[in-house]
């Protein structure tokens, strides 16, 4: 199942993802994005495909989880 | 702290309203230029890619004094590096994060309704007098509490900042320093009144803050407060003036906002990519280097064109085009890296309640015939007067 990454050095709180994708990611003190669900499939995975695309610093993508 | 940086002024060359007018096409042929691109004699980047890479690449291309915008001292954080930039930002973004910015929804909703209620009634305005430029008294009476009573020299003296009067640069300079001067002794008087009666604002807030546990130096405290009230007066009044421009003449994204409100905060996102208002920004390169086939020297000046890097069609397909539902929008009109706008969610906000509430009141609205915008010489994109009509019900 894909599992998403958030590359913390690249972001710099755009906060796009959570924006279109609510229910995968919310905002934490500083604006930056907290993973709520990492591991996606189906919907959840179209959600997080539009948080991947979405982001103006390209910090979010989705990986194989090798499990 | 440093007061001046050794860069290469760039001299922005005076544009006609003609090529105001008409920045779309101008975006595109900088694109098209390729290497050969300038503007304002600097070296630019066009494309969203290299956009993003002079954007993203702080310690090659520095922020370091190249705003220009009338300050004695180098307004941060905008005007400065790492390392001490991050140590600022880490500061004042929680001022302006979400979680902050949505408790402030309930006032700013209240402002945007007196705004719309005021002028609804008449059938008509001008969204520049009547509604865009009053939209920011929230950000000055609200979060930075300055006194109502210097609202008006406060929009002036902005103006003068951002297109200075002159016939030569020199002037414009002089004119630009006038205004600047004026600002920073009322933004002294703000300081020493909140030193005295500390309150709740986010000056008074700025004061107690600390870095390390040394609290800031009074040269500090009045950079930050110089780059906040430059930056919150006038890029939410120019997008708002854009928006209702746009909106005016397409009564279809009109009729899909009074239809589906919920689709105001994309309707927001793709207006900000299309309009780019903040047209272009700028870095300094901190050594000899080559852009692009450009020979630069240590202190010169590259404009990231933001507007042209929004409407590159590798990114972007049809990129003139309002899509609401346009999926891949990694747009750059909060710019993007260290130094983007730190205060993109507040300015959404704003920028979508108006929306809400304006088409609430008001669905349908028109510039009357033979209306012929003149647009504002200015760094920030907007016109001079833009007159709306609608039948009063």
């Amino acid at each position: 199942m894909p599992v998403i990454v958030v590359d913390m050095d690249k972001c710099t709180g755009h906060g796009r993802c959570y924006a279109v994708a609510p229910l995968l990611f919310t905002d934490d003190d500083e604006g930056r994005p907290i993973v709520l669900v990492s591991h996606v499939e189906g919907d959840s995975e179209k959600q997080a495909l539009a948080a991947v695309a979405a982001c103006p610093e390209s910090a979010i993508w989705l990986e194989d989880d090798e499990q | 702290m440093k007061k001046q940086a050794n860069v290469n002024r760039r001299v922005r060359e005076p544009r006609s309203n003609e090529t105001l007018s008409n920045a779309f096409a101008v975006w595109a042929d900088l694109r098209a230029a390729g290497d050969d691109a300038t503007f304002d004699g600097c070296p630019v980047a066009a494309t969203r890619d290299d956009a993003m890479a002079v954007l993203s690449d702080p310690e090659l291309f520095t922020s370091e004094g190249r705003l220009d915008l009338g300050s004695s001292r180098l307004l941060i954080p905008q005007e400065i590096d790492p390392p001490e930039h991050r140590r600022f930002r880490a500061l004042l973004e929680p001022v302006f994060a979400p979680k902050e910015v949505r408790r402030m929804e309930p006032a700013i909703r209240a402002m945007a309704v007196e705004l719309i209620e005021a002028v609804r009634p008449a059938g008509a305005c001008d969204v520049v007098t009547s509604v865009a430029t009053l939209a920011p008294r929230f950000f000055a009476f609200e979060l930075l509490d300055l006194p109502e009573s210097g609202f008006e020299e406060m929009l002036a003296l902005k103006d003068q900042i951002l297109h200075p009067p002159g016939a030569t640069d020199d002037e414009r300079q002089a004119n630009k320093r006038a205004a600047g001067s004026k600002i920073e002794e009322m933004l002294a008087a703000a300081m020493h009144e909140r030193m005295a009666n500390p309150s709740n604002d986010i000056l008074s807030r700025i004061i107690q803050m600390e870095i390390d546990g040394d609290r800031l130096t009074s040269e500090e405290i009045q950079a930050i407060y110089y780059n906040f009230w430059i930056a919150g007066l006038d890029s939410v009044a120019a997008m708002t003036t854009c928006m209702f421009a746009f909106l005016a003449g397409s009564p279809e994204h009109r009729q899909r906002i009074v239809d589906d409100p919920a689709v105001i905060p994309n309707a927001v996102e793709e207006m900000l990519r299309r309009e780019s208002i903040v047209e272009t920004v700028a870095r300094v390169a901190s050594r000899d280097c080559e852009f692009n086939g450009h020979a630069m020297k240590q202190g010169d000046q590259i404009v990231v064109a933001l507007g042209a890097a929004n409407h590159d069609p590798s990114m972007f397909t049809d990129p003139e085009v309002v899509d609401f539902d346009r999926n891949a929008n990694k747009h750059l009109a909060f710019a993007a890296g260290i130094h983007r706008c730190i205060g993109l969610h507040l300015a959404r906000l704003e920028l979508s309640i108006m929306l809400e509430e304006w088409h609430k009141r008001i669905p349908d609205y028109w510039m009357p015939e033979g209306t012929e915008l003149t647009w504002v010489d200015s760094p920030i994109r907007v016109v001079e007067s833009l007159p709306l009509e609608w039948k009063e019900s």
